[in-house]
């Protein structure tokens, strides 16, 4: 995108969609039929039962590693460039009558991975929908949450390294009274692009709202992953699951792994007013059978995860899922929110017997983890708009599996972003 | 609010200019880094007037793995030392083409396998030689020095007492690996494309076509610049020239391409060393690295795999020298075929006779004896090996009169 076209999309962004403030009046547009109302990126029309609206966003990370040097690219050490586009979501989605629909893609991914959200389903009642197509199985509130509108630039590192991600699958859901939502599905596998990818898994999230203020979660994946077949000459790449810090760098390769993997997570949310407070673990764990050097049974592998982050809109604006400034740009400051976060990630075999081994197929693996303490700021200045800057404090357990081997850390990043999107 | 504004312009420049950081990954990355407590700047590990001590420890299942599938290049996790100067958790695979053995595996080490960036002594790799194609285990060594004397850089090399999880394993050989590390301090530059010669076929650098699928990436493995798309355009190009170019001139063509007497040096050193498997190899050519400097369509040989050396004292000055089509054409040339001939004698007269290479046999010798001896996995009976060494000697002994003789 060139410069001239980011300017005319941020000024877009900041006087919002009609820009009519400084224009001289124009005529009145034609008026919709009966019972159609039309907005800057919906069409509705309630008696009908219908609503489509346009949905999208873009963001432009820039990044910069203050302690450490960085891999060129070459090595997949890194996922990303001091400047990346990241995301470039567009989409529809909508409703008519019982039945609602998701789409969306973005074109910014890698070629193979330009579809996120398909998604067609049935609504029967607040008790039931039924969905089916390409989806998040209901694993972890962080990965079900639009990078849109997480609290910063990055998930949480054991998110991004344990959680599924979107695949093929059909998925039953609802909300029982306001005190409980639930959702259960069966997907093609755990991530439709990872080469690390299960079988047939299965999906389950429950969450209780024992009061309006609080959110109590738990989710469980269960699914079977095949080893790659040997070949004559290296082994095939392993399949488990990997360990990538909230910077990209890749600090557990994952090893050799064939049989069931399971997922199991809790979460809790605090939420009232302009303040937030919420944690999250998850734990998952993959057998290893067969998968030995002398193709011998191992213990199972497990990496393991936890989070807690705590918000504060500081400009008194309520937290809620999409923040609305309530007085944005120019009459107002918009939304400021403070957040900060902690969180670790650690690998592990379940023995820890015998030669202690960063290999892919060892019997006792060596633990690696890191730890990372996240600052932010966020800042709305209209509802089309976000500017968002972290501080990334990340330390290794492991000095080996450090970007530079023998300095465990402190490794201290600067992450931002410019994100324009419809509201 | 305008502070608010600021604080936030100033951390969102700070991301994007980089704070004046060490680094972002778009820059040319320092990809490595030296394995901490272990000295930079040389390499105690190749000195030769020490026996060395290695030492693996690894899961035993892991490495009988690797014996069992000695064929696969399968990486396994290892801790590793030579002279209680330890680096984790490096990758250990089986190596060697004819060298491939079950009993005494032949072992490459990458350090930066598990450990991304690690090194150590500088190195990213390491190449543990198993001796076990020559029963004297010491002719590559003998066949370096030469070459080092002669002013051909070449990988440097010492032996080792390597033992496996406290078992002693056998006598090894320590080489340098011809990496970035190695170009950078033998031939002053990185930048341009290491191939390495895998022998495949019987070939003496005949023209196959300007397809570089012919070339590339067999027998001539790029080693660095791999991904580049055009690797393989010099080397063709190389290839088709020194075919193609006309008889007239073609001394001054080539020029452009290689120092040709540096070339020819490093042929007459191995038909100094009567050596069999070389660039005018029975088989063809083989051993050796051949490095395109960085923009530069320029070559340069780099020999390896030196343990054929020493085959005989009675050896033709000119031997297959007319089938190789480089060889032949530069030394159809009068001047270029006295220049030869006189590099050979002058590495017969310097160095491979008894004045020069006959003590550093013996000291080799002296130093290995013991550790030779007591490898029980060599595919040779100590009385093989002292014969071998005998061999040795006695080819030593004769080579510079034989030179002569036909000269």
């Amino acid at each position: 995108m060139t410069k001239p076209a980011l300017v005319a999309l941020l000024s877009l962004s900041l006087h919002g969609p009609s820009g009519a403030q400084d224009k001289p009046p124009t005529p009145p547009p034609a008026k919709p039929p009966e019972g159609w109302k039309v907005e800057p990126f919906s069409l509705g029309n309630k008696a009908a039962g219908f609503e489509v609206a346009l949905t999208g966003y873009a963001q432009a990370d820039f990044r910069s590693f203050q302690d450490w040097q960085v891999g060129d690219g070459s090595d997949e050490t890194l996922r990303a460039d001091d400047f990346e586009w990241r995301r470039l979501r567009i989409g529809l989605e909508g409703e008519w009558r019982k039945l609602v629909f998701e789409f969306d893609v973005d074109p910014a991914f890698d070629e193979g991975d330009e579809l996120k959200d398909a998604r067609l389903g049935l609504r029967f009642s607040r008790a039931l929908e039924i969905d089916g197509g390409h989806f998040k199985p209901p694993v972890s509130p962080e990965r079900l949450t639009s990078p849109a509108k997480t609290d910063f630039i990055e998930r949480a590192a054991f998110v991004e390294s344990l959680a599924p991600d979107r695949d093929w699958g059909g998925m039953l859901s609802g909300e029982i009274g306001r005190a409980l939502e639930w959702s259960a599905g069966v997907f093609e596998g755990d991530d439709r692009t990872s080469s690390r990818r299960a079988g047939t898994t299965a999906a389950a999230r429950l969450v209780l709202k024992p009061a309006r203020w609080l959110d109590l979660g738990g989710s469980f994946s269960q699914g079977d992953v095949a080893a790659s077949p040997p070949s004559a000459g290296v082994d095939p790449r392993p399949k488990g699951l990997e360990g990538t810090s909230g910077t990209g760098y890749e600090f557990f390769p994952g090893v050799y792994v064939n049989g069931r993997r399971r997922r199991w997570g809790a979460d809790a949310r605090i939420q009232g007013g302009p303040v937030s407070v919420w944690g999250e673990f998850l734990e998952a764990r993959e057998e290893r059978k067969g998968q030995g050097p002398t193709l011998e049974d191992l213990p199972d592998v497990y990496g393991r995860g936890w989070s807690a982050t705590a918000t504060w809109l500081i400009t008194g604006d309520r937290k809620t899922r999409t923040i609305r400034p309530a007085r944005g740009l120019p009459g107002g400051p918009g939304a400021v929110e403070l957040s900060a976060r902690y969180e670790e990630l650690w690998f592990d075999d379940v023995s820890n017997q015998g030669f202690e081994s960063a290999g892919s197929r060892a019997g006792n693996i060596r633990p690696a983890g890191i730890r990372t303490f996240t600052g932010g700021l966020s800042w709305w200045p209209t509802r089309f708009l976000r500017f968002q800057g972290n501080v990334l404090v990340e330390r290794y357990d492991d000095p080996l599996r450090a970007p530079e081997p023998g300095n465990a850390g402190d490794y201290v990043s600067l992450l931002s972003r410019v994100q324009v999107h419809l509201p | 609010m305008k502070r608010l504004l600021a604080a936030l312009g100033a951390l969102c420049a700070l991301a994007a200019c980089g704070g004046g950081g060490a680094g972002t990954p778009s820059e040319p990355s320092a990809t490595s880094t030296p394995v901490p407590g272990v000295p930079s700047g040389g390499a105690p590990i190749f000195d030769p007037t020490v026996l060395h001590d290695a030492r693996l420890e690894l899961d035993p299942a892991a490495w009988k793995a690797l014996r069992v599938n000695y064929l696969s290049n399968q990486y396994y996790a290892a801790n590793f030392s030579v002279d209680g100067v330890a680096v984790s958790q490096v990758g250990i695979r089986s190596r060697g083409d004819g060298s491939r053995s079950e009993e005494k595996p032949g072992l490459k080490i990458d350090f930066n396998q598990f450990v991304p960036s690690q090194e150590y002594y500088g190195y990213k790799s390491l190449v543990i030689d198993n001796l076990t194609q020559d029963a004297s285990m010491l002719r590559e060594r003998l066949a370096f020095l030469v070459f080092e004397a002669m002013g051909i850089a070449s990988p440097r090399n010492a032996h080792a007492r390597l033992s496996v999880n406290g078992e002693y394993w056998g006598l090894f050989a320590l080489v340098e690996p011809v990496s970035k590390p190695f170009l950078k301090s033998r031939l002053g530059e990185e930048s341009g494309t290491l191939f390495d010669y895998e022998w495949r076929f019987h070939y003496d650098f005949d023209w196959l076509g300007g397809d570089p699928v012919e070339y590339v990436p067999e027998p001539f493995e790029p080693e660095t610049n791999e991904a580049k798309p055009d690797v393989a355009t010099g080397i063709v190009a190389f290839i088709q020239t020194l075919n193609q170019a006309p008889s007239a001139g073609f001394v001054a063509t080539m020029g452009s391409w290689l120092d040709v007497d540096r070339f020819l040096t490093h042929v007459a050193i191995e038909n100094a060393l009567a050596e069999d498997d070389g660039i005018v190899g029975d088989q063809g050519l083989n051993n050796f690295y051949l490095y395109e400097y960085g923009q530069k369509n320029r070559f340069v040989f780099i020999p390896w795999d030196k343990d054929n050396a020493f085959t005989s004292g009675n050896w033709p000055l000119y031997r297959n020298l007319d089938r190789n089509v480089l060889t032949a054409r530069l030394t159809s040339d009068p001047a270029k075929r006295q220049v030869y001939a006189a590099a050979v004698a002058r590495a017969t007269s310097e160095y491979v006779n008894p004045r020069w290479l006959t003590p550093q046999l013996e000291t080799a010798y002296q130093q290995i004896r013991g550790a030779a001896l007591a490898d029980v996995r060599k595919p040779f009976s100590n009385g093989e090996f002292e014969a071998a060494v005998a061999g040795a000697r006695g080819v030593i002994a004769t080579r510079e009169h034989d030179v002569n003789a036909q000269r």
